[in-house]
């Protein structure tokens, strides 16, 4: 058997190696089907790896609570994207960031409470500054870095504040800004620290530090009536406890909340950006539309296989005088569909390698081509080889070899 | 087995073959009945549309029988599956066509060395075999020629080698000199007789009298029937694979005259002995100057040529029923 495998992949190169014009141009239409795919791909993955670049290593021990119309994780996708979560009435509460800190798996727990509003510093009021109300942990959750003085402290008074780089630079006059003041919600806070520049405008938080002042969300909950927490950050100790804090998590809120799920916690690092999961659903899109291209290709080949079975005819009805089964002209010409996908699955992959290489050239992030990639051209290749191949090698086989023999072109 | 006897390769007992159907019925075969020993030349001949072609596609198991049965090698073989058909075909059954039937692209060597592909042979072993049989029919310097840059007789020859390389039981060729001049007929017949001499079964359907001379058994066939029967040569003295000696037998018959129809009873009907001694007559009157120079080179080749005698089952069978088949009246 093997035998025979071998020789009808011979006999199909060999077929194949008479018709070179044809083979390429049917071998082309795959190829462009297959570089497509491997474009999008590679470059949706290089976009990914931007956003993620800075914190992927950082993010293993991570664990996000995030709060939840409970419904199934499609629906939230749509819903994350298509409201402004800042809106979205959240149900986590301070209590809750209690009851996961008691965790013993759990390192640093961080609530994020952001709102846009007005501050006044002396009689100049500035609209639209990102305030996040967090706690002290959050600089060691994010790993933030400090320009100058320091971050939130239980030692210190409640109302003080921590500003982002651009920020103090914009309206503090510049990073020197410690001891300078503002009010916010008729609250006067004096500013104890500035961040360095985290230059990560896309992240898991969903907030751009640089342009934010931080304030102690305790002291916040004093004079905001309802604080609204958009996430939690979780960090465990060890990236190996994160599967255990995370069900852990979620049975000891489901318990403190008297079973109310509507929340979600979220472990792996590619969802943890809204950005990253919007990414996907257009990069899945964009696969879609080039997978056309591929059946184009596909219907190609067919068309191109059923052309060469009807013009060899004749040498059907010889091979099969001189003892081929249907089985055997079956393979021959099914070999000859599935190297000619094949071929142009390779050849596709390259030109989508090289059009990925020109387009790193004009571009920022650089394409990122994975095994998984490879894995997929591959096989997805080999499926239409097969698919549209089935078609004409069964017709080949199917052939009297009476009439075949009687054939003339 | 013993050496005189030929064994029956192929038997067809009431073969029937009908196209259409109630008002459009036509038989190509009607009951036909046919036996076949090993070593016979059989050349059938008949006005077109008597059913020959369809008899050699039929033996060759290219296609199947309305009705009958069909027995190769003492094997019953008109109603087993396609792929077992297929196996029959690659390892028993060689084809020689009208119109040569190589595949036009592929080189000499490859169509030659086809059908060991589906007997499963590695290329090395295929093209080994190649080589050597076309060595025997003076094409070796044509090996990679294509079919196109052949002459006819060539692309033939080159057939013929083809019809040979897996060493079959028997080798149907279906007016193999028809698309050919007189004299690459010739030479074609040449090679046929001396694939014969070497003990092969040779079914020919050809539509030229003359040729009948190479025979030794011509069947006229008329409406799907056997017309007339006629053997030349006693089946005790049919060339027997792995006996070259038999050789200088076989080739009396060369001179038999052949006459079609009514007319042929009358001479060339004869049984058991009376055809022996006038076989033995006919070697006096025309000796061959080439026999004695045949056998030493058949029996050089014989090893490529034998049909291997481990193919023929052990069961012998006297042919008592000779003339059952050779004395059909009109």
């Amino acid at each position: 058997m093997a035998l025979l495998l071998n020789t009808h992949f011979h006999l199909a190169i060999d077929n194949l190696r008479r018709n070179r014009g044809r083979t390429f141009l049917s071998a082309l239409g795959i190829a462009i089907g297959v570089a497509s795919i491997v474009l999008i791909l590679s470059l949706t993955g290089g976009i990914n790896n931007l956003i993620s670049a800075n914190s992927d290593k950082a993010n293993a021990d991570l664990i996000l609570v995030r709060p939840s119309t409970g419904k199934d994780a499609t629906e939230n996708i749509i819903s994350e994207l298509t409201s402004n979560s800042q809106f979205v009435k959240s149900n986590l509460t301070l209590e809750d960031v209690k009851t996961i800190d008691k965790i013993s798996e759990v390192s640093a727990v961080a609530p994020i409470a952001a709102s846009t509003s007005a501050i006044k510093i002396g009689d100049r009021t500035i609209q639209g500054i990102n305030i996040v109300a967090t706690n002290q942990e959050f600089s060691n959750v994010t790993s933030l870095h400090l320009k100058n003085g320091q971050f939130l402290d239980s030692s210190l008074r409640k109302n003080v504040a921590v500003l982002g780089y651009n920020i103090a630079i914009q309206q503090f006059g510049g990073t020197e800004a410690i001891t300078k003041t503002f009010t916010y919600n008729g609250q006067h806070f004096m500013v104890v620290g500035v961040l360095d520049e985290v230059n990560d405008p896309i992240n898991y938080n969903g907030i751009n530090i640089d342009e934010s002042i931080i304030i102690d969300i305790n002291y916040a909950s004093t004079f905001e009536s309802s604080i609204q927490i958009q996430q939690i950050d979780v960090r465990t100790a060890t990236t190996d406890a994160v599967p255990k804090a995370t069900e852990l998590i979620k049975q000891n809120l489901t318990e403190a909340k008297n079973g109310d799920q509507s929340f979600s916690v979220i472990t792996s690092s590619e969802d943890m950006h809204p950005a990253g999961s919007l990414l996907s659903i257009v990069s899945s899109m964009l696969t879609l539309v080039a997978s056309i291209s591929l059946i184009v290709g596909g219907v190609g080949i067919m068309n191109i296989m059923l052309v060469s079975v009807s013009e060899r005819t004749r040498e059907i009805g010889i091979r099969k005088s001189v003892g081929a089964s249907s089985g055997n002209i079956l393979l021959q010409f099914l070999f000859e569909s599935i190297i000619l996908s094949v071929m142009g699955g390779i050849l596709g992959f390259a030109l989508g390698y090289i059009g990925a290489f020109i387009i790193s050239l004009i571009t920022p992030f650089a394409p990122h081509i994975s095994w998984q990639i490879l894995a997929i051209t591959g096989a997805v290749s080999l499926i239409v080889g097969v698919l549209f191949g089935i078609y004409p090698a069964i017709k080949a086989a199917r052939k009297d070899p009476i009439a075949s023999l009687k054939f003339y072109r | 087995m013993s050496k005189t006897s030929n064994e029956t390769i192929i038997e067809l007992k009431a073969v029937t073959k009908r196209y259409g159907f109630g008002d459009a019925e036509s038989f190509a075969l009607h009951n036909f009945d046919l036996e076949v020993k090993c070593g016979e030349f059989i050349i059938i001949m008949g006005p077109s549309g008597c059913g020959k072609t369809t008899l050699l596609n039929i033996i060759g198991l290219l296609d199947k029988p309305t009705s009958g049965e069909y027995l190769l090698n003492g094997k019953k073989v008109d109603r087993i599956s396609s792929r077992k058909k297929a196996r029959f075909r690659a390892k028993e059954i060689g084809f020689i066509f009208q119109n040569f039937n190589l595949i036009p692209n592929l080189s000499v060597i490859e169509n030659v060395s086809l059908p060991l592909i589906y007997s499963g042979h590695h290329k090395i072993r295929r093209l080994k075999k190649a080589d050597d049989i076309l060595e025997h029919f003076h094409l070796r310097e044509r090996e990679y020629y294509m079919p196109h840059q052949l002459s006819g007789g060539q692309q033939q020859r080159v057939a013929i080698a083809r019809s040979l390389i897996s060493d079959p039981s028997i080798i149907l060729a279906d007016e193999p000199t028809g698309n050919l001049d007189s004299r690459s007929s010739h030479i074609i017949m040449e090679e046929l007789r001396d694939i014969h001499a070497q003990g092969n079964t040779i079914i020919m359907v050809t539509h030229n009298p003359s040729l009948t001379t190479y025979a030794t058994r011509v069947i006229n066939m008329l409406d799907g029937e056997i017309d007339t029967d006629i053997k030349t040569v006693d089946d005790s003295e049919l060339p027997h694979p792995g006996d070259p000696e038999k050789i200088s037998v076989r080739i009396l018959s060369k001179k038999q005259p052949v006459e079609l129809g009514a007319d042929s009873n009358t001479k060339a009907v004869f049984s058991g002995e009376r055809a022996t001694i006038e076989n033995e007559k006919l070697a006096k009157e025309e000796p061959i100057e080439e026999t004695e120079e045949k056998t030493k080179q058949d029996k050089k080749s014989k090893k490529k040529f034998n049909l291997a005698e481990k193919k023929i089952k052990k069961k012998a069978e006297k042919d008592k029923q000779k003339s059952n088949t050779e004395n059909k009246e009109l």
